[in-house]
């Protein structure tokens, strides 16, 4: 098998605060246990895909935190490799700060080994594909770029803003553009893009040359039109994490397991890294259902729907439905809280009842005592 | 900083009165506490008391174990400054021996030993449950200049024919030590614990080699070294501390930390140490719509419909819908089916319960795969 270079590119995760304030969108928890970010890590790791770059926008901290000895996700430790691309150049430069232009700034990792082509995924779209059946057909199409999409039917409420792709009846991409809600049936981009390292090079001249502004998804839409860039359909299990509601709302749909399934089970299992958390206590007046509940919990509430991460604690009498508690939380005695985000090391005491919506969860800021 | 200290666990034990938990895996192998493995607290208290350099020594089903242990990377052994060997024995130029005894364990290492050449050793076993920093009884040890000091806690009077039963004086010098006396008034019993000077140990060991004896340290070492007047110590631990070599031993000591999890502290509140253990690709928990889980201890990758109260469940157990499970530790692994009543056991490792299975019992007993 060719030389394969994986990249998970965070850029093109847009940030939603008040949650990504201090993080970027790859490192929001997942189940509690996971980052979504581990979800593209994991595909690659499954697809045999060992040597990793992760394109870091923002929130680097969180990133290596996250990460740690990056060797969870390689099958060999000595063969694979999970690097961290950061371009400290632009990092403060919003415009500037592209997948491109790290790309560029971190060009050694591509030239270390001879990597043949390079798969190129998001990290807020949540997916499981092997990508060595993409691979497969961009060989056989001799295509310049293969892009990844998958078939929506409810284009004029779901993914607003997220890019969309035209088709034409050869399979071939005319365009891609912002989903602005007029059609139901859309070509939902999945931001995952399938090039040969010689082709990435040429895109990356083109751009710098173009517009130093360009994005990758913005030099492929560019050249499609006179370059063969073919696409790949996906038809599993799609959920996309770019708003508060959509984080909660695809936290909430996993709590199903025909759904989650579909994302990883033991054939396609999830690698992330321990944190040496003892088991979860329950105690008297525990009453959960329907709940991930991650290792290192105290439980003495009543828990509905929802997901709770690592060493939170969950008070007497306390009601907690349709929430995300972060890890090292904690709701304490008598708190109601339904479709509430708590993010991490937070403590709800005081204020005993938060009620929000699906459409409009309610924050809680990290480390904040309530 | 790390100590002058190497540490060598005895892990070859075979547990017997483990019954089939032991039937294919060693006894400091055997699982505990939702998560962890028996051998997990004598190396997470190494790791914790800054010892480095440590060797595991093997022999009954050793392959587990030693896979387990791998590298020492669960309690961070394989640190810059370590040293962790896992030590099985081998075929020497002069023949091949199992290990005779404890003291004979060690003695079949000197040449690891030497080559590391510590001022100190610590001899632990690896059956016990508990936590302590062995760094203090080092400082102890250094303090009163001994050439062997022993762990030692407060047992009851029905109890001291089980253990080896030390009297100590003012300055907790060991008068007599007197290995499953029948009676004594005294309370202070050995915990296995030693820490030696390497020197005047490697003497002792190499001249117990060379004799018709059970190779033992309480038996052998420790009593010669009293009788040529060497300076024995006790230290003794206050801590929580408990043997789980039997069934209802192991089944308790679960149930201790549902009853009185400060005990042990696993949750670190009070110890501020932590206890390592292997990290498992699973799922957090899981628990379903019509489940209840109560005052119980649950690990992850466990999926949930039934009722489980008063329970430990290890990692990746399922139960369920309808099944009742209460006062019962269900191993990794474990698969409840629908309906089934489960109480007062311990179900083994990777065993499958059908539906509408009764394992109810009024003693604590072992479910077998």
């Amino acid at each position: 098998m060719a030389r394969i270079l994986g990249l998970v590119n965070l850029h093109s995760s847009p940030d939603f605060e008040p949650i990504t304030k201090n993080r970027t969108t790859g490192t929001l928890a997942l189940l509690g246990r996971y980052a979504i970010m581990d979800v593209p890590l994991s595909n690659f790791s499954n697809s045999g895909i060992n040597t990793v770059g992760v394109l870091v926008n923002k929130g680097l901290r969180s990133v290596i935190k996250h990460m740690d000895n990056a060797m969870s996700y390689a099958h060999n430790t000595k063969l694979g490799n999970t690097v961290i691309c950061y371009n400290e150049k632009y990092a403060n430069d919003f415009i500037y700060n592209t997948d491109i232009n790290n790309i560029v700034e971190n060009k050694w990792l591509f030239e270390e080994q001879s990597y043949k082509y390079v798969v190129i995924a998001p990290a807020h779209i949540l997916y499981r594909l092997d990508f060595n059946k993409v691979i497969e057909e961009h060989i056989k199409n001799e295509a310049s770029v293969t892009c990844v999409y998958s078939k929506c039917s409810s284009g004029k409420v779901d993914y607003i803003g997220r890019p969309i792709m035209d088709i034409n009846n050869f399979g071939l991409l005319t365009g891609i553009k912002k989903n602005l809600g007029v059609e139901d049936n859309v070509n939902l981009s999945l931001e995952t893009y399938v090039i040969s390292i010689e082709k990435l090079y040429e895109l990356i001249v083109l751009a710098q040359k173009t517009s130093k502004f360009f994005s990758l998804s913005d030099v492929i839409n560019f050249i499609c039109n006179t370059s063969s860039v073919h696409t790949y359909e996906y038809t599993g299990y799609v959920s996309m994490v770019t708003s508060m509601t959509g984080y909660l709302k695809t936290s909430l749909d996993l709590l199903d397991f025909n759904v989650l399934n579909q994302l990883f089970n033991n054939d396609w299992p999830i690698y992330t890294n321990t944190h040496d958390t003892p088991p979860t206590r329950y105690l008297a007046n525990a009453w959960v259902r329907n709940s991930f509940v991650s290792n290192g919990a105290l439980i003495n509430g009543k828990v509905e729907n929802s997901v709770i991460c690592r060493d939170t604690k969950i008070g007497d009498s306390a009601h907690v439905k349709n929430s995300i508690i972060l890890s090292g939380s904690e709701v304490a005695q008598d708190a109601v809280l339904e479709y509430v985000i708590v993010d991490k090391n937070a403590k709800v005491i005081h204020v005993k009842e938060l009620k929000g919506t699906l459409e409009k969860p309610i924050y809680v800021g990290q480390g904040d005592i309530i | 900083m790390t100590n002058d200290m190497v540490a060598l666990v005895l892990a070859g034990g075979k547990g017997t009165r483990l019954e089939g938990l032991t039937k294919k895996t060693s006894k400091p192998a055997v699982y505990f506490g939702g998560k962890y493995r028996i051998i997990d607290f004598v190396l997470s208290n190494c790791a914790n008391s800054n010892i480095s350099k440590i060797g595991v020594l093997t022999q009954y089903e050793s392959i587990e174990i030693s896979n387990y242990c791998s590298n020492g990377k669960h309690w961070g052994f394989d640190g810059n400054v370590c040293d962790f060997s896992i030590l099985s024995p081998r075929q020497k130029q002069d023949g091949s021996h199992w290990y005779a005894g404890t003291a004979d364990a060690i003695y079949q290492n000197l040449d690891w030993i030497d080559e590391i050449n510590p001022k100190y050793v610590l001899i632990l076993s690896s059956d016990h449950i508990y936590k302590m920093n062995y760094d203090k009884m080092l400082k102890f040890t250094e303090s009163v200049d001994a050439d062997c000091t022993i762990g030692c806690l407060k047992v009851e009077e029905k109890d001291v024919s089980r253990f080896g039963i030390l009297t100590l004086d003012e300055e907790q010098r060991v008068k007599t030590f007197i290995e499953k006396p029948k009676h004594s008034t005294s309370r202070d019993a050995s915990m296995g614990i030693y820490i030696f000077k390497w020197d005047v140990l490697r003497e002792y060991l190499v001249d117990d080699a060379k004799k018709e004896t059970e190779h033992d340290f309480g038996k052998d070492i420790i009593p010669n070294m009293m009788n040529s007047n060497k300076k024995v110590y006790g230290y003794p631990f206050a801590g929580y501390w408990r043997d789980v070599g039997t069934i209802e031993s192991l089944w308790r000591t679960n149930m201790d930390l549902l009853d009185d999890p400060d005990a042990l502290d696993l949750y670190n509140n009070f110890s501020g140490f932590k206890i390592y253990t292997e990290d498992t690709k699973s799922l957090p928990q899981y628990i379903g719509p019509n489940a209840r889980v109560t005052n119980s201890m649950v690990n992850q990758g466990s999926i949930i419909f039934g009722k489980v109260n008063h329970s430990v469940l290890f990692t990746s157990c399922y139960v369920g819908e309808g099944s009742e499970i209460e006062d019962a530790v269900i191993m990794p692994g474990v698969r409840i089916g629908k309906n089934c009543k489960v109480k007062n056991c311990i179900i083994s490792p990777s065993a499958k319960i059908k539906d509408n299975s009764e394992l109810v019992f009024d003693k604590v007993c072992l479910v077998n795969r």
